[in-house]
């Protein structure tokens, strides 16, 4: 991932995100998606990705469900209910993280004589 | 250009030589692997072999014996990282869970009226952990039997096999748990320990079921 550190606290809530918007979605579609969507600036690794799938569907954040396709067997997430909920408590949080960042990197000049 | 099912089953049978022989991530590194080769192959026109190597190159990282002091064995990192965040939850859920209960125990139950009870609850308590030494049992049958080997079953059978002993003795009386003992100390520690063993145990029967969950999803699938 490039300028991973950055990304490295935001790769949950960018997951819960696509799965919010997809419904269902299994791990190499994730990364693409993510890849298309960021026109290739941040390509998310097998060793950050699954770790935090595993994560997420520990905390009972994600579900899973096993589909047949082609000749093997594919892997799909999806948030449970309070996985639904945590998004929309994490994606709050993320806009205020935002929101901070571009004050403190881009000051807004104060009008003051 | 979709893999012939030779090819699918060349790259299963690499997973199974690189130590993940667990349904429930064998299943998504299989796919992800034979997503991205059919694409090299659809995009960059190359055999089956070149993109498989260049693939699988990529993935090695995440096969690489990896070692946890909270699992207490070595197996690919991708196992390794998934394995020890779930035993390390669970060894702190039973920490605090085991510490509370002990507080509720010594504050409440030791020392009050409910202590003219407390032969009663002792029982309860073997009765508790017998019941749990019986459904461990059963359970560790059931998932070395399995068809299916999954990271939960993994975990289940290598952790639980060093406190199916203390469970059992524990049932039988052999470590009576100490609630009404003069030294509060030593009182904390009697019935803290049996805490933990019954809530470890609990966790332990949460990974089985996880196992047979998903068994049960995996199974669902028509071949």
């Amino acid at each position: 991932m490039k300028n991973s550190q950055l990304y490295k606290g935001s790769l949950n809530t960018i997951i819960m995100k696509l799965l919010e918007e997809n419904g269902k979605m299994y791990g190499y579609e994730i990364t693409q998606k993510v890849k298309a969507i960021t026109a290739g600036e941040l390509n998310i690794t097998e060793g950050a990705l699954y770790p935090a799938l595993h994560k997420l569907e520990a905390e009972g954040i994600l579900d899973v469900e096993i589909e047949k396709v082609d000749n093997r067997m594919r892997k799909y997430y999806k948030l449970t209910e309070a996985g639904e909920k945590e998004t929309i408590n994490r994606l709050s949080e993320l806009e205020d993280f935002i929101r901070n960042m571009q004050s403190l990197v881009n000051p807004k000049p104060s009008l003051e004589f | 250009m979709k893999l012939t099912t030779e090819q699918i089953d060349c790259i299963n049978q690499t997973l199974i030589a690189k130590g993940l022989n667990f349904d429930d991530l064998k299943v998504e590194v299989l796919d992800h692997i034979a997503t991205e080769i059919e694409e090299k192959m659809q995009n960059a026109n190359c055999t089956f072999d070149v993109a498989f190597k260049e693939v699988l190159e990529k993935w090695e990282p995440e096969f690489k014996p990896s070692f946890s002091g909270f699992i207490g064995f070595t197996n690919p990192r991708i196992m390794t990282v998934k394995c020890h965040k779930i035993v390390k939850r669970q060894f702190l859920t039973a920490i605090v869970t085991s510490t509370l209960l002990t507080l509720v125990f010594l504050l409440f139950v030791r020392n009050s009226s409910l202590g003219l009870f407390l032969a009663d609850i002792q029982v309860t308590l073997r009765l508790l952990v017998l019941l749990e030494f019986g459904l461990v049992a059963v359970a560790w049958i059931l998932i070395w039997r399995s068809k299916h080997q999954t990271t939960y079953g993994y975990l289940m059978k290598k952790k639980s096999a060093g406190i199916m002993i203390f469970l059992l003795m524990m049932g039988i009386g052999l470590f009576p748990v100490k609630i009404n003992h003069p030294d509060v100390k030593i009182a904390f520690v009697s019935v803290c320990a049996a805490m933990a063993y019954i809530v470890i145990t609990g966790i332990y029967l949460k990974l089985a079921y996880k196992h047979f969950e998903f068994v049960k999803k995996i199974s669902l699938v028509k071949p």
